[in-house]
């Protein structure tokens, strides 16, 4: 169908239908807001959305990069309102229903974009497309970051993707790719998101890069030279696939 | 009390000692000239000079050649920041002898002045923004890089009425001196305004030098809030604010 925007109007119809979610309404998602003139127009020429089940954020991001390749929109990964549209369009994937019939949305801004810190990465689509083509980090830098299924935003997206300093460094992405990627399962290697403290996993991996940063160009540098600096904490995750 | 130690080796740049300025090419594209000097810091002669550009998911990097030989490149375009935005830089001296690059000296969160900027050799100690707040008119984002007063694009002539709005002016910036010092003198403990250059200090030293405050004491939380209301006090003096605060309604009426 034709790709479209939510107005004010319907951003906030959207916004109100999310709320009575929260509060335990079992009401099946507005559709209509989709396509009354009154709360959506057209978004850009000539552009088709399919209603197609991605296999992951990855398979999301993957398919808006190849839908928004022709568009020349400045801030496109910020429009609110096209990516409210899309949060409804995709509603069944980034809010599937429960057993009971129940949605559990979580806070707006997975839905809503709020553009800026602390959220503005945060919606489970729009967030997807700027790691995968704003930041340009592609197929194999995006694939850590974007592993779960739709509905889910992922720790390591979460703790990488809010950090200014991590989500603009190709080479601390791919020291984290190098590390963490199961290249076996195409997922993340199970252990690397454990609470914070324990050795080598992501938490200590952000602390260590943080100080690295204070001494080190780490812009100028490949994620080989920065696996490289890491201490021997991390020597377990450089060849291991998988953790019990 | 927050105090910095340095550890590193690195050097501090002085913010005085780099310019940098947002410009427009005749295609009314940006891009920016910087002039850095890093006389006095005994760099090596072939430390690799970086200015770096970034706001938000944006950054850009560009090298400016050499301490002995510096070289400001020809493309100097920002081209992965929203127009709306004014992005923050910084200049990073780097050891590119060995394998990993270390960092020689370095100064951030430089703040480029432009075409907007009021008279030149004053520092800018809050930036605004125009986002989308919902119901929101106005926020103190101290969360960022530095301090951004964010206003609601929706507001109506939002951007007339924070610059020449008396009762804007009167009623919101009063609160957000408090909102800033409270955060860094009682939540951040940080009571030095000579500590550093960053926007803490250079707030501390705006309080002391122009509104005339003595230095935050290292005191109670409720000593350090009482300093904190001074400041505000003495803000409310300095720009006439309850004046400011009766002119607003009367050109009103």
């Amino acid at each position: 169908m034709e790709l479209r925007r939510f107005t004010d109007k319907g951003v906030e119809a959207f916004r109100r239908y999310l709320k009575a979610l929260r509060s335990e309404s079992a009401e099946p998602p507005p559709r209509a807001l989709l396509t009354d003139p009154s709360t959506s127009q057209a978004a850009f020429a000539d552009i088709e959305i399919e209603q197609r089940v991605f296999s992951s954020r990855l398979d999301a991001a993957r398919y808006f990069d190849a839908v928004f390749d022709y568009v020349a929109h400045e801030g496109v990964e910020e429009d609110v309102h096209l990516w409210s549209w899309l949060s409804l369009f995709y509603f069944d994937q980034v809010c599937p229903a429960l057993k009971t019939g129940r949605r559990n949305p979580g806070r707006d801004y997975r839905h809503i974009p709020e553009p800026g810190y602390p959220y503005g990465h945060r919606h489970l689509l729009g967030g997807a497309y700027m790691v995968y083509t704003l930041f340009g980090f592609g197929e194999n830098l995006s694939r850590l970051l974007l592993a779960t299924k739709v509905s889910v935003e992922s720790r390591f997206h979460h703790e990488l993707a809010v950090r200014q300093n991590f989500i603009t460094n190709r080479g601390i992405l791919e020291a984290a790719d190098m590390l963490y990627f199961n290249h076996k399962t195409q997922k993340p290697k199970r252990g690397a998101q454990i609470k914070k403290g324990s050795p080598g996993t992501l938490f200590r991996f952000i602390d260590v890069i943080q100080q690295l940063e204070v001494t080190y160009d780490l812009y100028s540098m490949t994620g080989s030279d920065i696996v490289g600096l890491l201490p021997p904490e991390f020597d377990p995750w450089k060849g291991r696939e998988n953790l019990a | 009390m927050i105090r910095k130690f340095n550890y590193t080796g690195r050097k501090s740049i002085r913010r005085s000692a780099v310019r940098i300025e947002l410009l427009r090419d005749s295609d009314h594209r940006r891009y920016f000239s910087a002039s850095v000097s890093l006389d006095g810091l005994s760099l090596p002669p072939n430390g690799r000079v970086y200015v770096e550009a970034y706001h938000r998911s944006g950054y850009q990097r560009f090298d400016f050649g050499t301490v002995a030989d510096p070289a400001m490149p020809a493309d100097r375009r920002l081209t992965r920041f929203a127009e709306a935005v004014v992005p923050l830089f910084r200049v990073k001296v780097v050891d590119r002898s060995e394998t990993h690059g270390r960092i020689l000296a370095a100064v951030d969160k430089i703040r480029p002045k432009t075409a907007e900027d009021e008279p030149a050799g004053g520092q800018s100690l809050l930036f605004v923004e125009y986002d989308d707040l919902g119901d929101v008119v106005w926020a103190l984002d101290l969360e960022s890089d530095w301090p951004v007063l964010r206003l609601n694009k929706r507001a109506e002539e939002i951007s007339l009425i924070a610059s020449a709005d008396q009762r804007f002016l009167s009623l919101v910036y009063p609160e957000v001196v408090r909102q800033i010092l409270s955060r860094i003198v009682i939540e951040d403990d940080h009571l030095d305004p000579h500590c550093d250059d960053d926007w803490p200090s250079l707030w501390l030293q705006m309080a002391c030098r122009v509104l005339g405050v003595p230095e935050p004491p290292s005191g109670t939380e409720t000593e350090k809030a009482a300093w904190v209301e001074r400041a505000v006090e003495a803000f409310g003096s300095h720009h006439d604010m309850l004046k400011k605060f009766h002119q607003g309604f009367q050109n009103a009426k």
